[in-house]
């Protein structure tokens, strides 16, 4: 059903020991938090990632740890003035032991200035009262940890070489390649959580140049899983090529409604920008989503079916529990165009007393929780892309999507797609536009889906921020749709 | 009230270098960085989480020189160390990236050196001018202070206060260290009459900036302004439909606020030495930095000076403001050490701020012919690869030459190459953290 779906192949598992020589610790620095009378509901999340970036261009070679590799922990509490939380990455004992001073402390300084704070974390309020104990992990192929780094830029090289040799428009191509196994550990009064997780995502593009014009095509790879994607990234290299050579004969559409296919990667940009960020329900607490008020309400076409899945995907956004230490979901957010329901972290459910959907999600153990989304897309229906085609009189068919921006208070969207291809008479024609800009309201856009393909596609080599930071790995996708946009 | 930092500022390098030097590493990089914040988020008013954060790390380069077939190679391999791991990790560390660095085939390149060296502060010591002048909560009054209005108001904010203490050391003498205080945090502005609407925003300050109070009220009053025009703007297509046409005329094409900065940095991006060296630009000293003119329309030329907000680049090189380009001809590439040196030019270090001189023509003048006037975009896109750059605006001002209307929920797109050769610079001033330069640019 998804893209690298191949659960059989992927048996072995991560090491789950990685917490054995620090967890003792911070079992008693929990302890210690919640002897303290003024303190409540505490809990503690310690993240230890590694992983590594490989990239190979023209520019050079280059072997880095993934920016988001990460080791450190943050405790969140309440107190008698508000929801605290404290990151740190100091794992010594001696600094361990003066973490319940340092809090109390920045606790109670300047208590004129000091801001009341309200809320509850709300581990008390929502859990089950049963203590859930689990250490589990994600299943992989093969290991980029098995490979040496020689190995791995080499592939890369070979990437890289093929498509500088493939036509002599071509004057890069950029090769990267990144993995992360994500070790995390829970502990409140009622869980003690770890989970161990591995994804790996690619990118070969390949940039033409003639005269003063250059464009690229960027064809993207992603797995819950390892390096098995490197032979995915070889094997499609040529294709690659021959779009980016095509896109330097590409001229800007001119701008209006335009009936549309949009492939996989592009309704996934529309699944993530136009309804996915509408329905974090932490903008619901702070009246910046209009999807509030529609809850039950059609608000797309009968035929749109739409996910949050972080539960059942072979994708790299699948996790066991958040950040807040709450178990994985399968949200149904739209139901045959009806909105059924929005994604929340732990606060937001608090607030807005409804059950925590497990979307809350931190950049790193540095940063605040927020709503996230996690694998977003829509199902699959039931035509084939060539009726689909067949159907238009005059179109774009948009492919390869570039980026997006939300606007969940108004319901604006704005994605950048790289490739439009006219369809005239529902063929084809070949002539290709680039860049292409599409925005529009979105339940129009929603409620215009006319055609949805059987075939369904994930991506999850994007990262999504919330507004312009706090990025979090994501995947998005769904089949190919018919609808009308506004492009300029 | 700031708390001393309760750890040794130097445990880290000092721990790194001692592994190096076991493992017999003749080149290396260090850039450790010791980060203390205090952050604060509110729903309207009310405050909903108070954070603290103490980190220190170290991104750690390990250099490899080697020769095949007759030619010198410098590989590089990078990890970040963090202040848990112990000798044998990072031994280990230190060993795979040197082994890593053999597979890395990057020609033969110096590193940056140096004669300066600074003494690296006392642990726990901060200097006085270090200590923040304004605490998370100040910041908080400040902004609150202005909104006083219920037709327009914040609807949420967060308040980031970031201490920074950074120390970079590398083997060819580089020993440097600065430390700096950013004032940053975003929010969101609403308006519910008589559409609901919200606009967002963000600040930064560095402890070098001055009048950070004046800046952030006058930043606040703009963007409640803002809000109380988006919520009267019309959708661009409904006026189009209004007046029954497809395409509204204007003469002027005028880009004001932050979108400026993004739109002119297309030039710092493509003169930097990691885009020539690829051929990814083909700017050199002394070139115009416009292309195919061939017309007579007037134009503004661009003279832009880099303007560093920190002393040191990540590699420790001396960052300082410098002339890029001076009325439109290219006087600088800047870059790293690599591919400053592949290009046989002095490595200036990365930029990212700058300063665009102002224009002669005021924003009056430019707006006295039909114009579409985009003020705040969602996403303002430049493309440092292609030129391209576009996106969709959230509030724009039509002018007819008439009547001007606010509109929103319309897009843009072009190339800045087809376009800077028609520029016009206002000659209004505006200042944020990485950019002072003109208010505003129009395209003819």
């Amino acid at each position: 059903m998804y893209k690298n779906m191949d659960a059989e192949k992927k048996t072995h598992k991560l090491p789950d020991d990685c917490f054995v020589t620090i967890r003792s610790l911070l079992i008693d620095l929990f302890h210690q938090l919640e002897a303290i009378p003024s303190f409540r509901d505490v809990s503690i999340l310690v993240e230890k990632s590694t992983g590594k970036s490989y990239r190979v261009s023209k520019s050079g070679t280059v072997i880095k740890d993934n920016p988001f590799a990460a080791t450190g922990a943050v405790i969140r509490l309440n107190s008698p003035i508000g929801t605290y939380e404290y990151s740190f990455n100091d794992f010594s004992e001696d600094f361990i032991s003066t973490i319940p001073e340092i809090i109390l402390q920045n606790l109670s300084l300047n208590p004129d200035t000091n801001p009341t704070c309200a809320g509850s974390s709300g581990q008390t309020d929502l859990s089950s009262g049963d203590r859930l104990c689990f250490n589990q992990s994600s299943e992989y192929l093969m290991n980029p940890e098995d490979m040496s780094d020689d190995e791995i830029t080499h592939i890369l090289s070979e990437i890289y070489q093929s498509a500088i040799e493939y036509n002599a428009n071509i004057i890069d191509c950029i090769c990267i390649f990144q993995y992360l196994i994500i070790h995390k550990m829970f502990l409140s009064h009622d869980k003690d959580l770890q989970q161990h997780i591995m994804w790996s995502t690619g990118v070969a593009q390949p940039l033409a140049h003639r005269e003063e014009k250059n464009h690229y095509y960027r064809n993207t790879f992603s797995t819950l899983g390892g390096a098995e994607i490197l032979s995915d990234m070889k094997s499609d290299i040529g294709k690659a090529c021959d779009t980016a050579i095509e896109l330097l004969d590409s001229v800007t559409p001119p701008a209006g409604e335009y009936e549309v296919i949009c492939m996989p990667d592009v309704t996934g940009l529309i699944a993530h920008e136009a309804f996915g960020h509408g329905v974090e329900m932490d903008m619901f607490v702070k009246d910046r989503a209009l999807a509030k008020n529609y809850i039950g309400q059609q608000i797309a076409s009968p035929l749109v079916t739409m996910h949050d899945n972080a539960k059942t995907c072979e994708e790299a956004a699948t996790y066991f529990f958040d950040d807040e230490g709450t178990l994985s979901h399968d949200t149904v957010i739209i139901k045959n165009g009806i909105l059924l329901s929005g994604i929340n972290d732990l606060q937001s459910a608090i607030s807005l007393g409804v059950s925590p959907t497990g979307n809350g999600r931190r950049e790193s153990y540095e940063r605040k929780a927020y709503t996230r989304m996690t694998n977003t897309y829509f199902e699959a229906g039931k035509s084939s892309l060539e009726e689909m085609i067949a159907s238009i009189e005059y179109g774009i068919l948009l492919d390869n999507g570039a980026s997006g921006m939300e606007d969940p208070k108004n319901w604006g969207i704005q994605c950048m797609v790289n490739i439009g291809r006219e369809i005239k008479d529902g063929k084809l024609t070949g002539k290709i536009f680039s860049p292409i800009c599409l925005s529009g309201y979105v339940p129009d856009l929603l409620k215009s889906i006319s055609m949805v393909s059987t075939e369904l596609k994930l991506s999850g080599c994007g990262y999504c921020g919330k507004g312009y930071k706090e990025w979090v790995k994501v995947s998005d996708g769904g089949p190919a749709i018919k609808a009308k946009v506004m492009i300029s | 009230m700031y708390r001393k930092m309760n750890i040794q500022k130097n445990r880290l390098t000092e721990h790194i270098l001692k592994a190096i030097e076991e493992n017999d590493i003749q080149h290396y990089l260090l850039n450790a960085r010791l980060e203390k914040t205090e952050e604060l988020f509110f729903v309207k008013k009310e405050c909903t989480l108070r954070r603290n954060k103490l980190t220190e790390k170290c991104d750690v380069t390990i250099y490899h020189d080697f020769e095949a077939n007759g030619k010198q190679y410098r590989g590089s391999s990078s990890f970040i160390a963090d202040i848990n791991m112990d000798g044998d990790e990072l031994n280990k560390k230190i060993r795979t990236a040197y082994h890593s660095a053999a597979s890395v085939k990057n020609p033969y390149y110096q590193l940056p050196a140096s004669s300066e060296r600074f003494a690296v502060p006392e642990p726990e010591t901060l200097p006085a001018d270090m200590i923040p002048r304004y605490h998370a909560q100040d910041i908080a009054n400040i902004i609150f202070e202005e909104d006083r209005d219920t037709a327009a108001f914040i609807n949420s904010l967060e308040i980031f206060i970031t201490q920074c203490s950074v120390h970079i050391i590398n083997s060819n003498g580089i020993n440097v260290s600065y430390e700096d205080i950013t004032y940053s945090g975003e929010y969101v502005v609403q308006s519910k009459t008589p559409q609901d609407v919200e606009l967002y925003y963000d600040f930064q300050y560095s402890s070098s900036d001055q009048e950070i109070e004046k800046s952030l009220r006058a930043s606040i009053c703009s963007s409640l302004d803002a809000i109380k025009a988006r919520a009267h703007a019309i959708p661009f297509s409904e006026i189009k439909k209004q007046r029954g046409t497809e395409q509204l005329p204007y003469k002027n094409l005028i880009l004001e606020g932050k979108s400026v900065y993004e739109l002119i940095a297309y030039y710092l991006r493509r003169l930097d030495a990691s885009m020539i060296y690829p051929k990814y630009s083909n700017y050199r000293l002394g070139d115009s930095i416009v292309r195919n003119a061939g017309h007579d329309i007037p134009s503004d030329k661009l003279t832009i000076t880099v303007t560093p907000k920190v002393p040191y680049s990540s590699e420790g090189i001396r960052l300082s403001g410098r002339c890029l380009i001076q009325d439109n001809i290219i006087r600088l590439i800047t870059g790293n050490a690599r591919f400053s040196s592949y290009l046989g030019i002095p490595a200036t270090g990365e930029y990212d701020s700058y300063r665009l001189q102002c224009g002669t023509t005021p924003l009056a003048e430019m707006q006295r012919q039909p114009y579409l006037k985009i003020v705040n975009f969602s996403d303002f896109q430049m493309d440092e690869l292609t030129g391209q750059f576009g996106g969709e605006y959230r509030l724009a001002y039509y002018f007819d030459g008439k009547e001007t209307i606010g509109v929103t929920n319309g897009s843009i797109s072009g190339n800045i190459n087809d376009y800077i050769s028609h520029i016009t610079l206002s000659s209004e001033n505006q200042s944020f953290y990485y950019f002072d330069g003109p208010l505003a640019v129009a395209f003819s």
